[in-house]
């Protein structure tokens, strides 16, 4: 998996607003043949919720997921 | 289950560590996030099991043996990352010896479990040599964050094998105790490492923003969306007023991409582990359990995937 490549894209996927678009990420990912992040982006799309609440930064889990 | 593997773990330390320690492992492995604590998932062990019982469609003795192994050895790697992450004032300097005890009783009561299955060298030497892979990644987690300025590389790598061999130490391991079919091992064993990544990539984006001094972003660990934030932006002094990570911090970690880059990677880990799970479907194995286990680990990480600060993504 190439995360310098993501990282790379990720950039170039801004508007001039700082906004990621994910289309173009995920257009973006397929033009250079990462397929594999490219569908994750996808997947991506399809999970986001309204934004972060203020809240989660007042109630940590730090237990680990193991 | 849950109850039956911490029964086999709290007697696995009766039965293999010396009696001189035996109440201060219990007390230890009682503590909040522990397996013997009543909220502890073992995650580890049942995952070990859901592994054996794939292969052999029952859960008898020798699955929660090698199960509680796995998670004796999971806990021992929990207590020095504990150790780890705390200031060197020596008051953890127990916790070190104890969690050598565990890491040999795991070895014990690997031994016992291994004891039936076709090839118990075999399955002994992968136990200790993914365990031996996983404390290089342990390594690499601490040499980098002392070092700084780790690349983007250097984290993905070290979180694969931080990660990623213990998933693959623990379904091996039960995949040798259960006597699954050679050209199998490889691939039971990716399974783990592809869904044991996913899941330490979700607690990696989770921990990024907690409360200061627990904050890996305080702490500029090398944690890859820790480092994608890194690359953008100044992280030289980002130690917060009153112990919490400013609001400005937390913005401008969620406007740099970060958690989205870090879910994406993530993702990408998930959907290998979905197409680990139909490899094995169709070679005929029960992975009733193993689905629902990834669900579980999934449904853990709805928040971590889906909540982004304002006018991040559209």
């Amino acid at each position: 998996m190439d995360a310098i490549a993501l990282a790379q894209v990720l950039d170039g996927s801004r508007g001039s607003d700082g906004t990621i678009s994910l289309r173009q990420l995920q257009i973006h990912l397929s033009g250079r043949g990462l397929e594999e992040l490219a569908r994750a982006v996808e997947s991506l799309a399809g999970r986001l919720t309204p934004a972060r609440l203020k809240t989660d930064m007042d109630s940590p889990t730090v237990v680990p997921w193991i | 289950m849950l109850s039956l593997l911490r029964a086999e773990v709290a007697d696995a330390i009766l039965a293999h560590a010396a009696l001189a320690i035996q109440a201060d492992l219990v007390r230890l492995l009682a503590r909040p996030g522990y397996a013997l604590h009543p909220q502890g998932r073992c995650r580890a062990g049942l995952f070990a099991l859901e592994v054996y019982g794939a292969i052999r469609r029952r859960y008898d003795r020798s699955a929660f043996v090698a199960a509680a192994a796995v998670e004796l050895q999971m806990q021992s790697a929990y207590v020095f990352d504990d150790v780890a992450d705390r200031r060197p004032d020596g008051s953890h300097a127990e916790d070190l010896a104890l969690a050598i005890a565990l890491l040999t009783a795991g070895t014990a009561a690997a031994t016992d479990a291994s004891s039936n299955s076709p090839d118990p060298s075999g399955a002994m030497r992968h136990f200790c040599v993914t365990t031996g892979v996983a404390c290089a990644g342990q390594f690499l987690d601490a040499m980098l964050e002392r070092r700084g300025g780790a690349t983007l590389e250097e984290s993905h790598r070290m979180t694969h094998l931080k990660s990623g061999s213990l998933g693959t130490f623990a379904a091996g391991f039960a995949a040798r105790v259960a006597g699954a079919d050679a050209d199998c091992l490889e691939l039971f064993e990716r399974f783990g490492s592809n869904i044991f990544t996913f899941a330490q990539l979700i607690d990696d984006q989770r921990d990024a923003c907690l409360p200061g001094p627990l904050s890996d972003l305080a702490q500029a660990k090398a944690t890859l969306p820790v480092v994608f934030y890194s690359q953008r932006n100044q992280i030289d002094s980002p130690a917060p007023a009153g112990g919490r990570i400013s609001r400005d911090i937390s913005d401008a970690y969620d406007s740099s991409g970060a958690p989205v880059y870090a879910a994406i990677i993530a993702l990408a880990y998930l959907g290998r582990a979905r197409a680990d799970l139909q490899r094995l479907a169709d070679r005929g194995y029960a992975i009733g359990g193993l689905g629902r286990f990834l669900e579980d680990v999934e449904s853990g990480a709805t928040s971590a995937l889906g909540t982004f600060g304002c006018g991040v993504v559209a």
